[in-house]
């Protein structure tokens, strides 16, 4: 066979597999974005499970108790959570209701026209009301059901990552194993040490965010209260509100600001006696966490390594967004961070062994 | 029957981690080690089969771990790019031999290549293997990394006793 023939045989074989990739990718992607979030739970939950072996519990009881334990104090959380969500909801579309809001916002736009040379439209209040009250009456609901409908398969999404993370934590080394063997003597050495580095680097990755999402949740529900607690702020649902921007900070650059959010707009709507304090309060308390995250946190536990650029993230974001909704834009960059450590582990490699 | 046939199975699957079991009680760095802690180290490992002209490592490339022939040949040469040749063969290890300890310890590249002048079998130890078990098992990892420290200073001490020899032969030789 000449170059010229294996070059065009090795061509087709390539656009072949591309196509059948991007054929079959839509109707794989489920199945992929599990195998990802299950990657993630094992990650986080495989130091534990070496912790307890230590103690000589053999590797299948030492990941269930692990299991069991993380999902049932996950499961708890989210039960205690879910009456104050349920709560924030009925709260936030009372307030959002015609009348009050229409009341609420005829009173800003008198207190803002006092204090600018321009006039305002004088209906203005009226037409933002009537676009609320829209969305609460006709799309709102759908989205509701929507979200609803999504839960649903979530809750056998869960079950289903729960089963894969438990024997991908008990059978770590025949997994490994099985994918190696089908390496080429040819490309070992370098396959083992690739799957030793991705681990590595994954591994303090995401028990990095994993730490700093839970130290920004538990700093920002304390924060929260103790600015209820000092200047009466009347801000509702403060655990939420701290776990949200726990979650929100799985999200660089945006999630800080998203954490933020909330709590200034329930403070605008209960509309305490000291307003303007308490929102400068929320602020600067945000400002906090993320100076101790990012100062005292993230660069002792987030690799380096990972780092994004901000145009990569928003991308990244919207891809997340599209395929998974909200879910997707929460678990998006800690996916890209699973693919760039990938990547950049390959390519570091390849060039070690070139020869 | 059937039982018959399942034995069959399981003698093969037995045999076979035995045979492995064994090959590494003959090494250094696997001495003094207790039969579970063996099978500990066993189920960390990879078997690999080799052909005849295969290159289990080449110079130059990142040292990551240890191989245990357990059948077959293999010969270390200095590659200089002009492939094997009588003048730049470094050693022959058989079978129940092992290469590569060092490497256990550091990344640095491996000053030679290993080319297989049989079908050969190994084990491979790793460094990520090594690292896991000292995670999982610290006593265990303990024990295996103070005998690779063992061998270390064993070797350290033949290459100056050689030195000294070497030293001596010209001191007497300028006499």
């Amino acid at each position: 066979m000449t170059d010229n023939q294996k070059f065009i045989i090795k061509l087709m074989v390539f656009i072949g597999s591309v196509s059948a990739f991007i054929y079959f990718l839509p109707k794989l992607s489920s199945i992929i974005m599990l195998l990802l979030l299950s990657t993630i739970f094992f990650t986080i939950m495989d130091p534990l499970v070496d912790k307890l072996e230590r103690l000589n519990i053999s590797r299948g009881i030492s990941a269930l108790i692990i299991i069991v334990l993380i999902f049932f104090f996950l499961g708890l959380g989210i039960y205690f959570l879910i009456p104050h969500i349920d709560a924030a909801r009925i709260g936030i579309t009372e307030r959002l209701s015609g009348t009050s809001l229409r009341v609420q916002l005829v009173e800003w736009h008198e207190a803002l026209q006092n204090h600018i040379p321009f006039p305002l439209d004088d209906e203005l209040p009226d037409k933002i009301t009537d676009i609320v009250t829209d969305f609460m009456q006709h799309k709102l609901p759908g989205y509701l059901l929507e979200i609803s409908l999504g839960i649903g398969s979530f809750l056998s999404s869960f079950f289903m990552i729960v089963f894969i993370t438990f024997f991908m934590l008990k059978d770590e080394r025949s997994i490994k194993k099985a994918i190696i063997r089908i390496v080429p003597n040819k490309h070992f050495e370098l396959s083992l040490n690739l799957l030793y580095k991705i681990q590595e680097q994954l591994s303090s990755y995401l028990q990095g965010q994993f730490l700093a999402a839970m130290t920004v949740g538990i700093l920002s529900s304390i924060g929260l209260l103790t600015i209820n607690a000092v200047f009466d702020a009347k801000i509702s649902y403060a655990v939420v509100i701290g776990v949200w921007a726990g979650l929100a900070n799985l999200i660089p650059y945006v999630g800080p600001v998203a954490g933020a959010i909330p709590a200034i707009l329930i403070v605008l709507f209960s509309q305490p006696d000291n307003m303007f304090i308490a929102i400068i309060a929320i602020i600067a308390m945000f400002m906090v966490v993320q100076f101790i995250d990012n100062t005292l946190v993230s660069p002792f536990v987030v690799g380096r390594s990972v780092n994004m650029h901000p145009l990569t993230v928003f991308l990244v974001l919207i891809i997340g967004g599209n395929l998974m909704g909200l879910l997707g834009m929460m678990f998006a960059v800690p996916m890209a961070g699973i693919i760039k450590v990938t990547v950049s582990e390959i390519l570091i490699n390849a060039v070690k062994y070139k020869n | 029957m059937s039982s018959v046939m399942w034995s069959h199975i399981f003698k093969k699957k037995q045999s076979e981690e035995e045979r492995k079991l064994q090959a590494l009680q003959s090494v250094n760095i696997f001495q003094g080690l207790t039969a579970g802690e063996l099978k500990e180290v066993e189920a960390a490992t990879y078997t690999r089969q080799y052909r005849l002209g295969e290159y289990i490592f080449r110079k130059g490339n990142p040292g990551n771990g240890m191989y245990i022939i357990l059948q077959g040949k293999v010969i270390i040469f200095n590659d200089t790019g002009s492939g094997m040749e009588k003048g730049n063969i470094l050693a022959s290890v058989e079978e129940g031999n092992f290469l590569g300890e060092f490497s256990l310890l550091d990344e640095a590249p491996r000053s030679a290549s290993a080319y297989c002048s049989e079908d050969t079998e190994a084990i491979t130890f790793f460094r990520g293997d090594l690292l896991d078990i000292l995670n999982r098992k610290p006593l265990l990892g303990s024990k295996i990394i103070l005998n690779v420290g063992r061998a270390l200073s064993e070797r350290l001490r033949a290459a100056n006793r050689r030195l000294q020899e070497c030293e001596d032969r010209l001191e007497h030789k300028n006499d």
